[in-house]
Formats: C-alpha cells, structure tokens, sequence
C-alpha cells in the first residue's frame, strides 16, 4: 500500500512484562485443578462495570455438586489499569500495587485457616455424592 | 488431524476403578463412557489422575447417571446436550475451537431378558427418533451412538430404517439417505458386524450367553458404536476393537469368555480422527 503519511506511532515494547491479575489468577485455577486431581475446577470470569471498573472473579466449582460455585476472592482493575488494583476476599479489600503483591497476598490467602476449610468440604461433599446407575 | 480415542464398557456394577484406568493408560482413552456403572466418581477421577491429571468430570455433571462420562477435556470443550433417563441416552457436544463438533450419544437399552427382542427394536426406534431431532436442534450430523445396545448389528431394531437404519457397508452409507415409501431415511454406518465372529478377531462378540434355547447365538455383539456418513472418513477402522485384556491382565476368562469377575461385557474401543477447521 502506498502511504501519503508518516508513521505517527512510537515503537512499542512488545515483550509483555507485566502478568495481567486475570493470567494469575487463571493459572492459579490450573494449579488448584492440578492439586485437586480435578475433583474441584476452578474458573475466573470478568465483569466490566459501567463505571470503568473490570472485576476478576476467582470461583471454585464443584462439578460433582451439581456444578456448586464459590466465588473466594475478586481482583477489581481500574478500568485498563492493572496495578495498582484491589483485591477482596471475605469482606476485606487490599490494596495491590504490583504482581509481586497480588502473589504474596493470594500465597496468604491460599493458606488460610477459612480457604482450606472451603476446599476441605468441597472435596468431602463432592466424595460423598456417589452416582451409581439404577 | 486429532485424534480421539474412545472407551465404552458395561462394567456390570463391578467397582472395576483399576481395569477402567488401566484401559485408559494403556490405549491413550480421551473419552470414557461406562453403562452399568456402580463406583464412586471421585475415586475414579483419583485412579486416573494418579499419575498425572487429565481426566475431567463434565460440568455440569449428568444427572441420570445411566451412563458416565470423563472425558480428558474441561468443561469449556465438553458440552452437555440431553439426558434422557426415559429414553435411555446422555448426548453431549466435544467441540473444540480447532476442529470439527461432534455429537455424542451414549445409550443403554433395556436388557432382553426381560424385555422381548421386539420390545428393544421399539425403543431403539424411539431413541433413533430423538437422536434425529436433536442433530436437528443442533444442526450437527458429525454424530457417533455408542453403548449396550442389548441387540446384535443384525437385529431388526439396529437396521430397521424407522430405527437406527445402521448398516455394514461404509461405501452404501456414505449416500447418507434412501428413499422408502416416499419417505427419505438417514443412514447409520455400523462397523460392529465385522467383529461379530471368530475370523481375524480376538474374541467373537462383546457378550457371552448360553441357554438351552433352540436359537442361541452363544457370542452377542450388543456393545456398539454407529457413526453417520459425514464421520465415516475420520473413523480409523483398525482401531475398533473388543478388549479381552485391559493391559495388564486378561478380562476372559477359561474357554475365552467374559470373566464375570470383571464384567460380562467386554470393552469396546475406537478412534476418530478429526478434521482441523
């Protein structure tokens, strides 16, 4: 194509550097299925507020529970800025300036006492639903 | 291409979590169907995923439980479409964004020892019917109906045009119709007949039965699987196979029969290979 105008853009870094909060989380939900044997899945679905803001929520499913999903925790963008961003989980939000804070403060709260009594019954609950043919 | 290799078996409320995981394992299975099934889920999900995870539970999960699924693939790729406890069938959709949907039925029609064999054909004619509707809601004719059929490729239910009109040559089926009494009926291609016999096959059906009848067939082939024209190409025919070992031990018993310690049906196996969009 034959161009009558010069090229306005600047040049752009191509390598991504920064992990998105919803990759994170998504790879979380893979490590949860892989620690789980995939008695549990998990997902992440986005929401765009009309506000400008995009919330990640992070849900555990139970496909033996009748496909039972548990929203634990949600990463509220600011519109397309990812950090700094907010976290919630359990009525408490924290403020998450960096990637490197998102993973230590999910690293927390994987291992809280409320998060392992979730998954704890979850697998129970799912062990439990035999289905055997009549 | 993509291959996906398929696993049904009527595994006669045995708990045979080990012989199902081991089939698995040793023929690469992406998709399992189990009729008569009498195990726990999760314990099965744990044998086969104890090695590494790559069996899923489809979400949701069908709630008739007449036949089971795992499948290697998540929920995103494994669509449920109909469950039909009354009409004796599970239907989910395998559609993945690189290749070709295809439509899945898994059936179980009653037993013929307390049901007449003509009683069976009818059902298979009801089943045949809704298969037929449902390619239509979904428009999809890339369909494959496996299980326990509980009657042989050559009995009237599995040939019968008002029913699934399954026949053994693949070049006839590929026409995909004829036309009967003005009324146009939609092929099945049924392979099964090739396996029913001793001749090149390592056992001659899927289920043994003898009685003092005068008409006994002795090996039945009631474990079947029918693909519709458009997926006869993607069928790898040395793939279908009746099972008499499930890798590491050997399903028969003394004579080459079933061994009913196992199940008195034998697994059948097979493999499509998919077309890349």
């Amino acid at each position: 194509m034959t161009t009558t105008t010069e090229n306005l853009w600047p040049e752009f870094e191509l390598e991504i550097l920064t992990v998105s909060p919803k990759r994170i989380l998504l790879e979380q939900a893979s490590f949860l299925m892989q620690a789980t044997k995939n008695i549990l899945e998990a997902d992440v679905t986005t929401f765009s507020h009309k506000g400008g803001e995009i919330d990640h929520n992070f849900f555990l499913i139970a496909p033996q529970l009748d496909g039972y999903r548990y929203s634990l925790l949600f990463v509220r963008q600011n519109g397309l800025i990812m950090y700094p961003s907010t976290l919630y989980f359990e009525n408490q939000a924290f403020l998450i300036e960096t990637e490197g804070i998102l993973l230590q403060e999910l690293r927390r709260i994987f291992s809280e006492q409320r998060t392992k009594n979730i998954i704890s019954s979850l697998l129970a609950q799912s062990k439990d639903n035999k289905n055997s043919v009549n | 291409m993509q291959a996906l290799n398929f696993l049904f078996w009527n595994t006669n409320r045995k708990p045979l979590i080990k012989e199902i995981s081991n089939i698995a394992k040793h023929n690469n299975i992406d998709v399992i169907l189990l009729a008569e099934h009498n195990l726990n889920d999760v314990d099965l999900l744990l044998e086969l995923n104890s090695k590494s995870v790559d069996y899923h539970l489809p979400n949701p999960i069908f709630q008739s439980n007449r036949i089971k699924v795992f499948t290697k693939f998540s929920s995103n790729f494994i669509i449920p479409v109909a469950d039909e406890s009354e009409n004796r069938f599970t239907c989910f959709k395998i559609k993945f964004p690189i290749i070709e949907e295809i439509l899945v039925f898994g059936v179980h029609l009653p037993d013929n020892r307390n049901n007449q064999n003509v009683s069976v054909g009818s059902h298979a004619g009801r089943i045949a019917r809704r298969i037929k509707e449902l390619e239509k809601e979904q428009n999809l004719s890339n369909t494959i109906v496996v299980g326990d059929f509980n009657m042989n490729p050559s009995d009237v239910g599995m040939v019968d045009a008002e029913s699934f009109h399954a026949i053994m040559d693949s070049e006839i089926v590929k026409k995909e119709s004829r036309i009967v009494s003005s009324k146009e009926y939609d092929y099945f291609y049924n392979p099964m007949w090739s396996l029913h016999g001793d001749i090149g096959n390592n056992v001659a059906g899927s289920y043994f039965y003898k009685n003092a009848e005068l008409v006994n067939y002795h090996w039945n082939v009631f474990d079947q699987v029918l693909l519709r024209p458009s997926l006869i190409d993607n069928f790898e025919k040395d793939s279908l196979k009746l099972l008499d070992s499930d890798g590491e031990k050997s399903l028969l018993k003394k004579g080459g029969f079933p061994n009913e310690k196992y199940s008195d049906h034998l697994p059948l196996i097979f493999t499509l290979n998919l077309d890349l969009k």
